[in-house]
């Protein structure tokens, strides 16, 4: 069953075509790559699904189109989304970070502070609760994005490079976190990162864009072998 | 517990409010020095919902004290013309403050920071051409007077009786900062501080921006319009001169004094500055000079404002135990 379906979407920027034309569907259940070299219209497609900027063409979201709808309505859709940049509410503590997700993503909770406890939990930020967001590592700060998206309870969820600065042993942490949100709470994930280890690791399919157009789509382990694709990643 | 942790976490703010209740007796016979207290808790409470607006929401609006006049016209402009008690009145101008404030808002919605701040104080401006221009009904730059007041007995609510006066003044004060105090701590003050923290991420988790912008426009304005018909009510007059200039920067000053998005730090500010710019008042135009010499000085020592004092003397305290170690450490290893 398909969650998402995009349809022949496409955002300009003045004459620049950030995405062009672009299809391709994603999977329920599934853990779907994008990757590409720089500026190659990654994030630009992840704002257009989450509502940030309007388009032409459609997304569809479990058979019904997203398209116009404002970012917090597409969060109450279900779709969630962390950023490449962590963008925390700097001035409070880790958990009131995450009860933001919870309470306004989230469809009306019956036990708020015991959602946000498991997710607390699931993503390893235990002991890190009253520490203001400002004050907590790059990895945490990471954590802390990803547990207020998962609060507001995504059957989707967009990740952008959640890799960038981390140490080896963090970026493996990372890697077993994603597979745990899919398999232990049924999460569709698509994720955009410039690891291509982390991707064949993570990924059951993965997308290549370049100048904003769909390049190749297969396995992660066919797409990495494909001579142009090596060749994009390497400039030729 | 529970009692106890909030008493704990409040203790400042109640002993400064206990301290508030009493102090009018210690001076029952002194009528200037509580005329003063009466003002620096009008100016408390409206540089406080600018704080709502500004430095929890991050919406720069600049109309708020528009918002106040208004509210100070309406207020005497409906006990005068339409004969409506001067007790209703004083609601009645937060009513119309806050619904022309949710319409200033609304143009202002896909606005950000410094572009709310020119929308709003176009509305400032334009508010004082609006009283001049409509002098059938505002008596233009003269202003209104000689209006009803709330009276209880024998008592009149006004600047020539202050110390019932204070009492109530006081009393509408407590209330509408224990308002703003709960608003800040409630869900709506968790979505202002996501709006302002982080907006894209706020809206990524469901957060109607909009929704919160119209919010805080409509609670900022009431107040100030609550305030301004209380003000106008207690000095028996309102005048297009309370748009000056000198009111909007004194009452932003009070608020950047005290700190921005640092409840009560607002207060504290109009305190500081309404006494000083009282007691500087022989001085005649180096009032200004001395005051803005002292709110540079504190800006620059303390961006944050008089609420971040505590945390600066602790780092400063830091910082001279670590010199004084490392000078110990030094004279040890020279020694060696």
């Amino acid at each position: 069953m398909k969650i998402l379906q995009a349809e022949k979407v496409t955002k300009l920027f003045g004459e620049l075509a950030a995405v062009s034309n672009l299809d391709f569907e994603v999977e329920s259940g599934e853990i779907f790559g994008i990757a590409g070299p720089n500026g190659a219209g990654k994030t630009t497609l992840f704002n257009l699904i989450s509502g940030v900027y309007p388009y032409t063409g459609d997304i569809i979201f479990e058979g019904k189109s997203i398209h116009g709808l404002r970012p917090f309505q597409i969060c109450h859709r279900g779709i969630a989304r962390t950023f490449q940049i962590p963008v925390l509410f700097s001035s409070i503590s880790v958990y009131d970070n995450i009860r933001m997700g919870a309470h306004f993503g989230a469809p009306k909770e019956k036990n708020e502070k015991e959602l946000i406890k498991e997710i607390i939990d699931l993503v390893g930020l235990r002991g890190q609760e009253e520490t203001i967001a400002a004050n907590v590592d790059l990895f945490d700060k990471r954590l802390t994005m990803l547990a207020a998206a998962l609060a507001t309870k995504p059957r989707l969820l967009l990740v952008d490079e959640p890799t960038g600065g981390l140490s080896p042993k963090e970026v493996r942490a990372s890697v077993e976190l994603f597979h745990k949100i899919n398999q232990e709470l049924g999460v569709t994930i698509i994720i955009i990162e410039h690891l291509m280890k982390v991707m064949v690791e993570v990924c059951d399919r993965l997308m290549i864009l370049n100048n904003g157009e769909k390049f190749c789509i297969g396995s992660p382990q066919k797409v990495i072998q494909t001579r142009e694709v090596i060749d994009i990643y390497l400039g030729g | 517990m529970v009692v106890s942790k909030i008493l704990r976490k409040n203790a400042f703010m109640l002993g400064a409010l206990l301290v508030l209740a009493l102090l009018p007796i210690a001076l029952r016979g002194n009528a200037h020095v509580l005329n003063i207290l009466s003002a620096c808790l009008i100016w408390g409470v409206v540089a406080s919902a600018w704080d709502l607006s500004i430095g929890y929401a991050s919406v720069w609006s600049f109309g708020h004290i528009a918002f106040f006049v208004i509210g100070g016209y309406t207020g005497a402009m409906t006990v005068m013309y339409l004969g409506i008690p001067p007790e209703a009145a004083i609601p009645l101008g937060g009513v119309a403050a806050a619904v022309i404030g949710i319409l200033i808002a609304l143009p202002c919605l896909r606005l950000h920071g410094i572009y709310i701040a020119m929308v709003t104080f176009g509305v400032h401006l334009v508010l004082s051409t609006f009283i001049l221009r409509w002098r059938d009904y505002t008596f233009g730059a003269t202003g209104l007077s000689g209006f009803e007041r709330i009276q209880l007995g024998q008592y009149v609510f006004s600047s020539s009786v202050p110390f019932f006066s204070y009492y109530v003044i006081f009393g509408v004060s407590v209330l509408l900062l224990f308002i703003i105090y709960r608003v800040i701590n409630s869900t709506i003050g968790l979505a202002f501080v996501g709006l302002r923290d982080s907006e894209p991420f706020a809206k990524s988790l469901g957060i109607n921006e909009y929704k919160y912008k119209l919010i805080v426009f409509g609670i900022s304005a009431f107040i100030a319009g609550l305030m301004g018909a209380l003000y106008t009510s207690f000095y028996g007059t309102v005048s297009p001169f309370m748009l000056e200039v000198s009111t909007f920067l004194m009452v932003l000053i009070m608020l950047m004094l005290g700190g921005l998005g640092r409840f009560p730090g607002a207060v504290i500010g109009a305190f500081v500055i309404t006494v000083l710019s009282e007691a500087l008042r022989p001085l005649v135009l180096w009032r200004f000079v001395i005051l803005g010499a002292i709110v540079i000085t504190v800006m620059i020592a303390m961006p944050q404002g008089l609420m971040a004092l505590p945390q600066t003397i602790k780092s400063f305290a830091r910082r001279v135990t670590q010199r004084k170690q490392i000078k110990k450490d030094s004279i040890k290893t020279s020694s060696i």
